[in-house]
């Protein structure tokens, strides 16, 4: 077995009495590229958060690489792209530069600057994305492709470990979305970063991704989509927007 | 233009007045894009409170005013964290600012005078003191954006992701608005309560028309808001009229310029 950079242990979730999560038990070892699909308010997003310390689970445990989230400190080590990542202010005065820049400051720490290495870093991120000749232009001019290739350069920027991603390819076409999953692919093998996606859209996802599990507020490891959506309209899980976890 | 600054209260407004502007439209540009314009107002008549509490019980009204506003803006933030909207948790603390003042304006006679000059503001009573607390406060609040400037930046566009990344987003939430309390406090005295929260806003506002990162946002508001004072100043000097009202009104024709500029631009270039 590989070394363990996430373990979820038993974690259960409540909101408002409801139950949202029940009995989540997950390992993701690294070098995995594993996604995870589930129709709307499966709980999906929420998990995330869990794993990232935003929410608090009902009960459970979360261990990110081998220590408990609780007194983990390293959060350099993990990049994450929200959900609703490219629906900011579109008038936010901030270059392509400056978003991917934020990426590098949870490794500088409080009150220390960006140094040479760091620009270099930055402007690696953005090359790798292919977003090195908009890095002057305003963030919010972008196309919603180009803003969520910033993003994951932002997050690509802290030179993490572990990427995980909300529903990145909402709202981008079907050929985008393969050039995309082509790059999420090099970044597994080449740079060795290990994946955790979400999404609600089991078009493309399915076949692309190194294992898969499915979500219906419990977690199925090594799914078969078809059975555990049974029942559930397939296709309308790609069309509806989703709005669980805002 | 050199006559006026023979005069030490002159000198006095002008250093305070630029100072005031340097740390407005830095604090502004973090607040407007934070979606919070309306903190300014609101911490202006808690500190209105504040003076009413510092006249009533003869303390130095600046000093009660920067406890009562800072403490004041730290419950906001407290309220915003629960189900309280943002507008709703300031209009709360808003409110009873202004009550506090309402109700020791009318237990005591005396001090409407002294009120009325930190409702307006009035440049002829920044003594010495005055300056001090202004170069003193503005001088930390300018120190601790540069100190956080990175932070900052990052919690005002995307607060969840900062949070991911490890930094102190609570914390440094409750300094933005304690600094934001500091700048309200020391504003007073040059354009008063109720124009306190224009000097925050607008040159910022200003700013946003035509910036195209947030370097150049607080440059070009600083740039606007420095303009505004010296012009205001000068004017009010001249024309014997007061001074809040005229640098806020400059500040408003730079704004209007700067659109009719930016929306010119984008017709010829259509």
């Amino acid at each position: 077995m590989g070394e363990k950079i996430i373990e979820i242990t038993n974690i259960n979730f409540d909101s408002d009495g409801i139950s949202i999560l029940e009995d989540i038990n997950l390992v993701i070892e690294r070098g995995d590229f594993l996604g995870i699909i589930g129709p709307n308010g499966s709980g999906k997003t929420t998990l995330l958060k869990i794993m990232l310390r935003l929410i608090k689970p009902k009960s459970g445990t979360v261990k990110l690489f081998g220590e408990n989230i609780h007194h983990f400190k390293d959060w350099h080590r993990i990049g994450y792209v929200a959900q609703h990542a490219i629906n900011f202010d579109v008038n936010f005065p901030l270059s392509a530069f400056e978003v991917v820049s934020m990426g590098r400051f949870s490794k500088k720490g409080l009150l220390r600057k960006l140094d040479k290495k760091d620009l270099q870093i930055i402007e690696d991120a953005l090359e790798i994305v292919g977003m090195k000749e908009y890095k002057n232009k305003r963030i919010g001019a972008l196309s919603g492709g180009e803003k969520q290739r910033v993003f994951i350069a932002r997050a690509l920027a802290s030179e993490p470990e572990l990427l995980i991603l909300d529903e990145p390819t909402a709202g981008v076409d079907v050929r985008v979305q393969k050039e995309f999953y082509d790059f999420l692919e090099k970044l597994n093998k080449e740079r060795r970063i290990t994946l955790v996606l979400v999404t609600h859209d089991i078009g493309t996802v399915t076949s692309r991704v190194g294992k898969l599990a499915c979500m219906n507020k419990r977690l199925f490891p090594e799914c078969h989509p078809e059975e555990i959506f049974a029942g559930v309209p397939i296709e309308g899980m790609k069309v509806v927007h989703h709005l669980h976890g805002e | 233009m050199l006559e006026i600054l023979q005069y030490g209260f002159m000198q006095r407004a002008f250093i305070a007045g630029i100072m005031i502007a340097i740390i407005c439209s830095a604090i502004g540009t973090f607040i407007v894009l934070k979606r919070l314009s309306m903190i300014g107002d609101g911490l202006a008549h808690i500190a209105l409170g504040g003076i009413a509490l510092g006249l009533f019980f003869n303390v130095y009204p600046v000093i009660s005013a920067l406890v009562f506003s800072a403490i004041s803006a730290l419950g906001i933030n407290r309220l915003r964290k629960t189900n309280v909207h943002g507008d709703v948790a300031i209009a709360i603390f808003f409110s009873a600012g202004l009550a506090v003042a309402v109700v020791l304006l009318s237990l005591a006679n005396g001090f409407n005078v002294g009120l009325f000059s930190y409702l307006f503001g009035s440049i002829l009573t920044v003594n010495e003191t005055d300056l001090q607390i202004v170069l003193g406060l503005g001088i930390l609040t300018v120190g601790a954006i540069i100190l956080f400037y990175k932070e900052f930046v990052y919690l005002t566009f995307d607060e969840e992701s900062a949070m991911v990344s490890g930094i102190p987003v609570d914390k440094l939430n409750d300094a933005l608005v304690v600094l934001t309390a500091i700048t309200v406090v020391i504003s007073i005295k040059i354009v008063g309560v109720l124009l306190v929260s224009s000097l925050l806003v607008v040159p910022t506002a200003t700013s946003l028309q035509i910036s195209k990162n947030f370097k150049e946002t607080i440059l070009f508001s600083t740039v606007f808001a420095i303009l505004s004072v010296i012009t205001g100043l000068i004017s009010s000097y001249y024309f014997n009229i007061a001074t809040g009202g005229a640098i806020v009104l400059v500040s408003i024709v730079f704004f209007i310029a700067i659109t009719l500029y930016k929306n010119f631009k984008l017709k010829l270039s259509a």
